[in-house]
């Protein structure tokens, strides 16, 4: 059974994880995923996804979501606060490979940055991505986020050091 | 399932189950309520709101019924502030948004006053809207609630800080109405 619905777009809606998704969080694994996302590098066996499911998922301090087409899942996006006092979030979100460049990350980021504003009074949204991972930077730059620093080789992921490009996004900026 | 607790009509009230996890876990981040209620507007999976269940199920300040509506689940009440020691009391009420205009939550509220006065002998039972909400305006003053002040910037809904409006009756008035 699907989670609740909890936000709505045109092609996708956003819905809540539930234990029965720890398989699809599993494709986490997946070289395609993993390789662009900073903190997973070791396998993650059913355990340990569980455990993420139990500590971030239904923690404190986050929003995870999933993305779906209809129920279908296809990817996840979490808006986890990083400052409660200066009411600063990180968006992060991975889709399965099978659902790239079909818009949906653009739309699941959306929904999230509105409820992140509007709903969550958050003053200020970041995003990482690779240097090398420029689908994920165009992205950022789609969504209006302007570029605010560039950590020279910070991550070391397929054999080599890549840079990390952090993004910012101001309340200000984003309600014009 | 328990047993009806409180009856009027078509409508019951019984103690919550963890069999209505399903039911509550939608009713809670439906748009309509989310916006509405105390709680925060985050997304609730169904282990959380199992917790949840968990912990109202040991809750000694408060008290939680399933409003069921001609046998089919319709929204949750409760009372808080039982340990009180002036016996003030608090009550929220939650009505699923397809159920809305039939009743339910009025006649609801008031099975839950005479109770919290009747059974619970307490002294106040208080209750909050958030501004914009007409629906739980009327029901409170159907059961003779008066307004008792505003709080500023209680929520932030779409972008903006909406006020709460507090009503509440006493003992005496609840007795004389």
């Amino acid at each position: 059974m699907p989670g609740a619905k909890f936000l709505e777009g045109e092609k996708i809606n956003l819905r809540t994880i539930e234990e029965e998704d720890l398989d699809f969080l599993s494709s986490v694994n997946l070289p395609e995923i993993r390789e662009n996302i900073v903190s997973v590098r070791t396998p993650q066996n059913m355990e340990k996804t569980r455990e993420f499911f139990e500590e971030q998922i239904c923690g404190e301090g986050s929003v995870n979501l999933l993305i779906c087409v209809e129920e279908d899942p296809k990817g996840i996006i979490s808006l986890i606060e990083e400052g409660k006092v200066s009411k600063i979030h990180r968006i992060g979100l991975w889709l399965h490979p099978d659902s790239h460049r079909k818009g949906y990350g653009t739309e699941a980021c959306e929904l999230m940055i509105k409820y992140g504003f509007n709903q969550l009074n958050a003053h200020k949204i970041f995003y990482r991505a690779h240097g090398s991972n420029k689908p994920s930077q165009n992205l950022a730059e789609k969504l209006g986020f302007e570029k605010e620093a560039v950590l020279k080789d910070h991550v070391y992921t397929q054999g080599e050091y890549k840079d990390l490009v952090w993004y910012r996004l101001l309340r200000e900026e984003w309600e014009e | 399932m328990s047993a009806v607790f409180l009856q009027s009509g078509d409508v019951t009230l019984r103690p919550v189950e963890r069999e209505d996890v399903e039911f509550l876990q939608e009713l809670v981040q439906h748009p309509e309520v989310r916006d509405t209620i105390g709680r925060a507007p985050l997304p609730v999976n169904r282990k959380q709101e199992e917790e949840h269940i968990e912990e109202i199920s040991s809750d000694d300040d408060g008290v939680y019924f399933l409003i069921e509506y001609q046998g089919e689940k319709a929204g949750i009440t409760s009372i808080h502030g039982l340990e009180d020691r002036y016996r003030k009391a608090e009550f929220g009420i939650s009505i699923h948004p397809k159920l809305h205009d039939q009743g339910i939550g009025s006649k609801s509220v008031k099975m839950l006053a005479e109770y919290a006065f009747d059974s619970l002998n307490i002294h106040k039972l208080r209750g909050g809207y958030v501004e914009g909400n007409p629906a739980s305006k009327r029901i409170m003053e159907k059961i003779g609630m008066k307004e008792e002040g505003r709080e500023r910037h209680y929520k932030y809904v779409d972008g903006e800080w909406k006020d709460t409006i507090w009503m509440s009756i006493l003992e005496d008035e609840w007795r004389s109405e």
